[in-house]
């Protein structure tokens, strides 16, 4: 087995303190409201150009695994997902936290992701060639049902009312369509230049969720609640260690479902742990616990997120197709070192390729020791005094949204969005599936438009998009997945009704 | 307002703004409008079915969950961000932010403005800065917008 062959390459002494500054900077720039994955990845690639190929890959890689982690804690902590692949998380991770257990949300965050990531980097580097082949099976039609399967997600998105949630969805969507029309190159909505590019997703996130978050901050601060919100707890490692291995479902939906989208190029590994969190809600005996501090709830979309690193990998190093925006910068990285992927990276580059998965491996192991070491110092983030915390996080959102792609138009879209969010929070509309059409938006009408165009070139339209194994298995899931959301709804209804009856009676997601 | 009013102009301005996108998107006739078209239709069946359930029945079956806006409290922040907005191009992201940083912990601090206090605001501030410039401006080389000043 080459892995074992070239692990003592991954171990050697300046390929591990690598390993270690990397896990320690991705984890400290992950749990900065603002700085996304992607962003961390692309900062730091001038600092490869001096490293061999081997040394410069692992840094990105090491990178990608722990900010993706790292963006949990202020998630968890602040109530601001530091990467959109940390919203599923934020759901029940913070109000865990206000109930005074936010260092065991912080155990379990790093637990699964380092149980999740471990798995996403066996199905690396055991499956590659295998997986590849089932990834290149999805063309347009099966990868817009991925974004419609995406969309039935929505109603566990913390939203009071599901129809809000749709609703609130359905102009996230509207939105992500601000631009140009990806096919017919069309321009649409630009009422003013700031919207010629559109609304990207890095604006759209920091401002729908930071802002809202500053406004309520400074709320608390004026109302003399500016001291720590809540305790952190004492306790023990091992006990969380126990209890997350426990959690075995959720950990396998978290892990498959992650590594599956992880797989399909181009589906948005930031829907992995959305889309992790709604299955395991579906699945669970309590369903109305989620979104009031069920760690079941962080242990799925923790470990979702972080197998989804390691597949989204899959097909960029052997086919050259990227499975996550982050993958697209990593490919770049690759790239710019001369490395070209496919399966000659893994014969003529055997000692790169194998070298960078074992770091990948060790990587997960490091990610989960320094965040179960860092979670100690989480207190220090809570005891900052909310009028201090607001002006920081109200500066870095303007810094995170312009280093993007160093655009004063994105700063005035973040804080208009963020301003217009806090104004439809106070009316029962909630961020999340905002953010979710803006992620799927894009997705699902390329894929649409592009599926029309090959349906038309061939049997049709209709005969496009359902026909085929794979079409009819995600319409299935779509259509099993709104059917258990309605089914279940109704019994919390009914359950309500029972208990208080003659009351008015509320449609609770 | 009550409960009950708050909610029902909650969902007719739903169905106003959902409107809004219909027309907007409905307007131009010419092709690659058909997936904003599908997403405002989406947005009016929602709003609409919204308007129903909240007007129609005498108690909402919709939940209430409208919360005043406290315009009181936050005004102030409203303007330092538009402020923020206008300024940073011209004084620089630092000096702004500078500038944004303090103002705010100095109107919402639930102590009363005193001098040492604000001495004490404007040194968390350049220290919080002053960090930020060191690792983003100077090791990883970030760009932000710069002005008269940095």
């Amino acid at each position: 087995m080459e892995l074992f062959q070239y692990l003592p390459q991954v171990l050697s002494g300046w390929n591990l303190m690598i390993l270690i500054v990397g896990t320690m900077v991705g984890l400290l720039l992950g749990a900065t409201p603002g700085l996304s994955p992607t962003m961390a990845v692309a900062l730091l690639i001038p600092f490869t150009f001096q490293m061999d190929a081997t040394s410069g890959l692992i840094l990105l890689g090491v990178l990608y695994t722990a900010t993706v982690a790292g963006g949990a804690v202020s998630a968890i902590l602040v109530n601001i997902p530091g990467a959109p692949a940390n919203i599923a998380t934020m759901l029940d991770g913070h109000p865990m936290a206000r109930n005074g257990r936010a260092t065991e949300a912080l155990h379990y965050c790093f637990i699964s992701s380092g149980v999740g990531g471990v798995i996403g980097v066996l199905v690396l580097i055991f499956f590659t060639p295998l997986l590849a082949d089932f990834a290149l099976r999805f063309g347009p039609s099966e990868l817009f049902w991925i974004a419609i399967l995406g969309i039935t997600v929505i109603g566990s998105l913390g939203s009071t009312s599901v129809l809000k949630g749709l609703l609130a969805g359905a102009v996230g969507v509207w939105i992500s369509l601000i631009g140009f029309n990806p096919v017919a190159g069309t321009e649409r909505f630009v009422f003013t230049d700031h919207l010629q590019g559109g609304v990207t997703i890095i604006p759209a996130l920091i401002g729908l969720f930071a802002i809202p978050q500053v406004f309520q901050m400074v709320e608390d601060a004026r109302r003399g609640r500016g001291e720590e919100a809540f305790g952190m707890e004492q306790r023990p490692v091992w006990a969380s260690v126990v209890y997350n291995l426990s959690k075995i479902r959720a950990l396998s939906i978290g892990s498959v479902v992650g590594t599956l989208v992880g797989l399909i190029p181009g589906a948005g590994g930031q829907i992995a742990g959305l889309i992790a969190y709604d299955q395991n809600k579906k699945l669970s005996k309590h369903p109305e616990r989620f979104g009031k501090g069920e760690p079941e709830g962080v242990v799925t979309s923790e470990s979702a997120n972080n197998s989804m690193v390691g597949a989204s990998l899959v097909p960029m190093l052997s086919l050259g197709i990227p499975g996550s925006p982050t993958a697209a910068v990593l490919l770049g990285g690759l790239l710019i070192q001369g490395l070209f992927p496919g399966p000659d990276l893994f014969t003529e580059h055997a000692s790169v390729a194998w070298t960078f998965m074992g770091a990948l491996l060790v990587s997960q192991v490091l990610m989960v020791i320094f965040g179960l070491y860092i979670s100690r110092f989480s207190r220090y983030v809570i005891r900052i005094p909310k009028h201090h915390m607001a002006a920081a996080v109200a500066v870095l959102a303007v810094f995170g949204t312009y280093s993007v792609q160093n655009s004063v138009s994105d700063v005035i879209i973040m804080m208009t969005m963020g301003c217009a969010m806090y104004f439809a929070m106070r009316f029962g509309f909630g961020p999340g599936p905002v953010v979710l059409g803006i992620i799927l938006g894009p997705i699902a009408e390329t894929n649409f438009l592009q599926g029309q165009m090959l349906g038309q070139a061939m049997d049709g339209t209709f005969h496009y998009f359902f026909t085929g194994g794979i079409n009819m298995f995600l319409i299935a899931l779509c259509v099993l997945s709104i059917g258990y959301s309605i089914i279940a709804e109704l019994k919390v209804r009914s359950r309500q009704r029972s208990q208080s009856p003659g009351r008015t009676v509320e449609v609770k997601s | 307002m009550t409960g009950h009013r708050q909610h029902r102009l909650t969902a007719v301005g739903a169905l106003l703004v959902a409107a809004g996108l219909a027309v907007v998107s409905f307007m131009p006739n010419v092709p690659g409008y058909e997936f904003p078209q599908m997403a405002a239709i989406g947005a009016m069946i929602c709003a609409a079915i919204l308007v129903l359930l909240a007007l129609v029945p005498r108690q909402p079956i919709t939940t209430i969950d409208e919360e005043p806006i406290p315009w009181g409290g936050i005004w102030p922040l409203l303007l330092i961000l538009f402020g923020f907005l206008l300024v940073m191009g011209w004084l620089g992201f630092f000096a702004t932010s500078f500038l944004a940083f303090f103002l705010i912990t100095q109107i919402y601090s639930p102590q009363r403005f005193h001098w040492r206090g604000a001495i004490r605001g404007a040194g968390i501030a350049a220290l919080f800065l002053g960090v930020l410039y060191l690792i983003f401006v100077t090791v990883l080389r970030v760009q932000v917008p710069s002005g008269i000043l940095i």
